[in-house]
């Protein structure tokens, strides 16, 4: 798994270009699926299902990540970017950057030097970076990148000690990574013919730059399922202000984050429950997340598409989430993977 | 004749060495066997400098002194928490503006990764995002418990960037450390590709320490050594917006000569001639009373050397990205080059012209 | 009728979590419809058939949940720090009894030395009198949701207090309607909605399923009449107020119309109203599915999310004979 999640977490995809990733994904699941298609915004539908017809569950997972676009070069070459979604902006100075050809640039970082007033004392903003590729003018630098060109964070797969990891999109692959566990551990069902549910896996898209509705509804409309369970990246704040537990409640290293709501929905009170119970007896971690994090995920459109969904949401904790350097434990990561076979299929992770 | 390392990889190979201010022994036994068998002594002395000598083999010839510092700016384990995380401080001038998520390493016995924690933006409160975490609050996440950690990497612990070296497609170089590395690597190129058998002078090429913390190392190797004349390579920062404001130099456009009272006028000016006769491009800054560089240190130390100051434009300075282009690393290094040998190889040079 | 109301406000309903008064209030609709179940998210929905060839579809929509609290953190000593559902009014919600769905019954209250200035969800946690995280967790469990306790009683004339009449009213007015009703010329479909305090959530996928072509949405609404409140020509006791537009809708002046027609055909004083603030179940109504023709009848309300709502049952009586009126008009 550890093999995947790298080969994962090195791709790019930055929201509206998932190419890359759903490449490796596809790669991956397609001998185990009945079918593999994409829906017309881009969202890939894995389909597993036994031969009668009994309860669709859609389990789903983004493939994108954070990241930005070219908006603008001027005439010394330098590029000027917008973000792609929630992009944590005190961490972009002085980082290098990928575009998805390869090129590589560095976000400018002003020096203490030439800062004037309180700017020293201030974190930067993405209004004063630009992306800096060496191009000597306007005219270089269009050879290099082109306005619209899309980048994230420079991939990067950097083990810490123990279970700890660190990388770009850490917490996303790490879903995606898990759901691709599961396609395989249904397929192994359905083979043994204990498969009780048609499975309907989705890895979306387009989830960071959501606005009014995540593009996994598109998914969820076409698919009409009865039961949804989504998995996501939870941020913590764990090793801040431990006295202040109420606020910063799930840690890494925890388990899985077991929401029983946050902004965007209510999860389903009887799944919600038995969820519970179902760790509680698999002897499964889990945790709950922490009450100022609940932003909300692709549960917010999928539980109220179509007639709606009962829904349920999932999350592995992750440090610096929307980073260049996010950080997660593989033991969440376990505990997810052992979670959801054991929920959707009833077998051991 | 040993093979010779182009620039960019001795660039990338000195990026890597752990030289952070104060701890510059750490690498020191592989930045020896990098430089020093292109020359033909080496000393390294207790405070952090290496010294690698080329001779001429004249009795009494002059000494020339080129200078490089070597060190770099870092961060040091202040105190372990309950959980395992590090509390940092800085040695020298770190911007802890660039240090939310930054990747680090932690130079305990082995060298152990580390990211630095920040908090995460939808938990921050309207102030508290307008606002900038000072060092003190910033914890560096090794993975580790605290009983661990506090083996592995004890307080005092020094904590550098992680090197990771990129050519990007313009062929700008960027990675931690090029301050001053990058001068380092262009000064190797150019003295070990002198003749010394054409040349009156003994070169003493100082990679010394302790610059980044107040230049507390490079006098005393001058009182050491001595030198008759002394040329010292450093950084300066590379035109930008805002950049107007300080002494700044366009990048690819070649070595920048400080112009200053501090140093030796006239060596300065030779330096400038120098180029033009050669045509390596050049460019000076004026930097009138002061160069905040070891050229100040060197030109009053050991009874006075006349010194004078050549600089590198770099992007990005102190951060883990910084930048340079290769033809300002080769113009200063041909330019080191012509110096010295127009300075102390001029009968040879004209002879050479004669006969041919 | 304050009896039927006060029946369908005391159960604990908050946004997610509806069952317990989505079973009260299927108990008092079946015996007039022809069929009561609930969908995936919980909305309840009774159906009663209407007469002759392929009647329209006619939808009311009141929703049953209510603004309210979920266990988030249990610190060690027993205290309960809980996350909101829906718009709560802290300064309104502090040192208030409140009672989880369990029975299990606590006081909401912010944190000793926050002044009142500083209020903030963070800031407030529930005391159910444990003594400990151990104690707390044997009654109430994290994601257990609890709500201000309910309460209903009379102030002078045919004036009402208490909560949730939000929008408890509008349930009750669509029962008594359904039980109202002579003859139904259209398919009508009494929906009690979910989730329509934490962003109109019911509404959208019951509409959907039903694909009506009419709707109509009962809910609370403001009222102008207040000293110094915000001008809003709405009165207590002027009559049922036909929504004109709210921040999210604008009404099918189609719908308007027609619930003009028939309070002047049956005598039923009514009101406009334009709400500058807030929304309702209308606006998900309204878009659905391939949309429908939709408006919506507030009950002028005073004092909306406190513990004292104030409403004048004679707006509500003549709400409901409007209801009733829409169902036993032939719909195109």
């Amino acid at each position: 798994m550890k093999e995947l999640l790298k080969t994962l977490a090195l791709e790019c995809a930055p929201s509206g270009r998932e190419k890359a990733v759903a490449e490796v994904i596809e790669r991956t699941i397609a001998p185990y699926c009945d079918s593999v298609t994409y829906d017309k915004i881009g969202n890939m539908i894995a389909v597993i299902k036994p031969r009668r017809k009994c309860e669709r569950v859609m389990v789903c997972a983004h493939m994108d990540e954070v990241g930005f676009m070219v908006r603008s070069i001027d005439n010394d070459g330098r590029a000027h970017i917008s973000l792609l979604g929630e992009v944590e902006t005190r961490t972009l100075s002085g980082r290098r950057v990928r575009f998805l050809d390869g090129t590589v640039g560095i976000v400018s970082t002003k020096p203490i030097h030439v800062m004037s007033g309180n700017e020293e004392e201030r974190p930067t903003y993405e209004d004063r970076i630009y992306i800096e590729l060496g191009a000597k003018n306007r005219a270089e630098a269009e050879k290099l990148v082109k306005i619209g060109d899309f980048g994230t964070f420079d991939p990067k797969f950097r083990p810490l000690a123990g279970d700890t990891v660190a990388g770009k999109a850490m917490g996303g692959r790490a879903c995606v990574c898990a759901l691709i566990g599961l396609v395989k551990a249904a397929h192994a069902a359905k083979k043994a013919k204990t498969l009780t549910k048609e499975c309907y896996f989705v890895f979306s898209v387009k989830r960071e730059i959501v606005k009014r509705t995540f593009a996994v509804e598109t998914a969820a409309f076409h698919i009409c399922p009865e039961t949804a369970l989504i998995l996501d990246a939870t941020p913590v704040c764990d090793y801040l202000d431990r006295e202040k537990e109420a606020e910063f409640g799930a840690v890494c290293g925890g388990g899985m984050v077991l929401a029983p709501a946050d902004l965007k929905t209510v999860y389903d009170r009887e799944l919600f429950a038995s969820a519970v119970m179902l760790c509680e007896k698999e002897a499964i971690p889990y945790q709950y997340p922490t009450t100022a994090s609940g932003v909300g995920n692709e549960g917010g459109s999928v539980h109220k598409s179509g007639i709606g969904v009962r829904t349920l949401s999932v999350g592995i904790p992750t440090r610096n989430l929307h980073s260049g350097a996010e950080i997660i434990k593989y033991r969440d990561l376990d505990a997810v993977s052992a979670f959801i076979r054991k929920w959707l299929l009833d077998v051991e992770g | 004749m040993m093979e010779m390392m182009e620039q960019k990889e001795l660039l990338f190979a000195l990026s890597e060495k752990m030289s952070i201010v104060g701890f510059e022994a750490y690498d020191r036994e592989a930045l020896t066997a990098l430089i020093a068998p292109h020359f033909d002594e080496h000393e390294y002395d207790t405070i952090g400098n290496h010294i690698f000598i080329r001779r001429c083999g004249k009795e009494n010839a002059p000494r020339v002194l080129v200078d490089t510092h070597y060190d770099e700016i870092g961060l040091m384990v202040k105190s372990i928490t309950d959980e395992g995380f590090l509390h940092i401080c800085n040695i020298g001038g770190v911007d802890v503006r660039i240090l939310p998520a930054a990747e680090l390493v932690i130079y305990g016995r082995e060298p152990i990764p580390g990211i630095v924690l920040t908090k995460p933006r939808e938990m921050m409160s309207k102030e508290e995002r307008k606002r900038l975490v000072p060092m003190e609050e910033l914890l560096v996440d090794i993975g580790m418990t605290k009983e661990e950690a506090e083996i592995a990497a004890p307080v005092g612990t020094p904590v550098g960037f992680e090197p990771v070296c990129t050519e990007l497609k313009t062929g700008y170089l960027a990675g931690k450390g090029f301050d001053n590395k990058c001068s380092a690597a262009a000064v190797f190129d150019a003295l070990t590709s002198l003749d010394m058998s054409k040349l009156s002078c003994d070169i003493y090429f100082s990679m010394s320490g302790r610059e980044e913390v107040g230049h507390r190392a490079i006098a005393a190797a001058v009182y050491r050594i001595r030198p008759d004349m002394a040329l010292v390579l450093d950084v300066t920062f590379g035109n930008a917006p805002g950049s107007e404001k300080i002494c700044s130099s366009d990048m690819r456009g070649g070595p920048v000569v400080s112009l200053t009272a501090t140093l030796d006028t006239a060596l300065t000016d030779f330096i400038v001639e120098t180029a033009k006769k050669h045509e390596i491009p050049v460019q000076t800054v004026v930097e009138a009373t002061s160069t905040s560089t070891h050229a100040d240190d060197i030109y009053m130390a050991a009874g006075g050397v006349p010194t004078a100051l050549i600089s590198i434009p770099v992007w990005f300075m102190h951060t883990a990205n910084e930048m340079v282009h290769p033809d300002d690393m080769r113009s200063s290094a041909d330019l080191v080059r012509a110096v010295i040998e127009d300075q102390f190889g001029a009968a040879v040079e004209k002879e050479e012209e004669v006969s041919a | 009728m304050f009896t039927e109301l006060k029946k369908i406000v005391m159960p604990i309903g908050v946004s997610g979590d509806e069952s317990g008064v989505s079973a009260v209030i299927a108990a008092e609709i079946a015996p007039y419809v022809d069929k009561v179940y609930n969908d995936a998210l919980g909305n309840l929905i009774a159906f009663k058939k209407g007469k002759g060839k392929k009647p329209k579809k006619l939808m009311f929509a009141a929703h049953m949940d209510e603004i309210g609290f979920m266990a988030s953190f249990i610190d060690e000593k027993g205290f309960i720090r809980v996350s909101r559902l829906g718009g709560i009014n802290y300064t309104a919600a502090a040192f208030t009894e409140v009672i989880f769905k369990n029975g299990t019954k606590g006081v909401l209250v912010p944190e000793a030395r926050i002044t009142q200035r500083d209020y903030r969800p963070e800031n407030y946690y529930v005391d159910i009198g444990a003594k400990s995280r151990k104690d707390a967790m044997r009654r109430v469990k994290i994601g257990d949701t609890c709500h201000v306790a309910p309460n209903l009683f009379k102030l002078s004339g045919s004036r009402v207090a208490g909560r949730p009449i939000d929008d408890r009213i509008g349930c009750m007015m669509l029962v008594e309607a359904a039980k109202a009703v002579k003859e139904y010329e259209n398919d009508t479909y009494f929906v009690f909605t979910v989730q329509e305090e934490v962003g109109v959530r019911g509404a959208k996928t019951s509409a959907f399923s039903i694909t009506p072509d009419y709707a109509v949405a009962v809910d609370i609404g403001g009222a102008g009449d207040m000293p110094s409140c915000a001008p809003l020509a709405v009165n207590l006791g002027d009559g049922i107020a036909i929504k004109l537009k709210d921040a999210m809708v604008i009404c099918n002046p189609v719908m308007v119309g027609m619930m003009k027609e028939i309070a002047a055909d049956r005598g039923v004083p009514y009101q406009l109203e334009i709400l500058e603030g807030g929304g309702t179940d209308t606006c998900m109504l309204q878009q659905a599915a391939g949309g429908c023709i939709a408006g919506a009848l507030s009950v002028p309300t005073r004092y909306g999310h406190s513990a004292v709502e104030v409403i004048d049952m004679n707006d509500v009586a003549g709400g409901i004979r409007i209801l009733a009126g829409l169902c036993e008009t032939k719909l195109n």
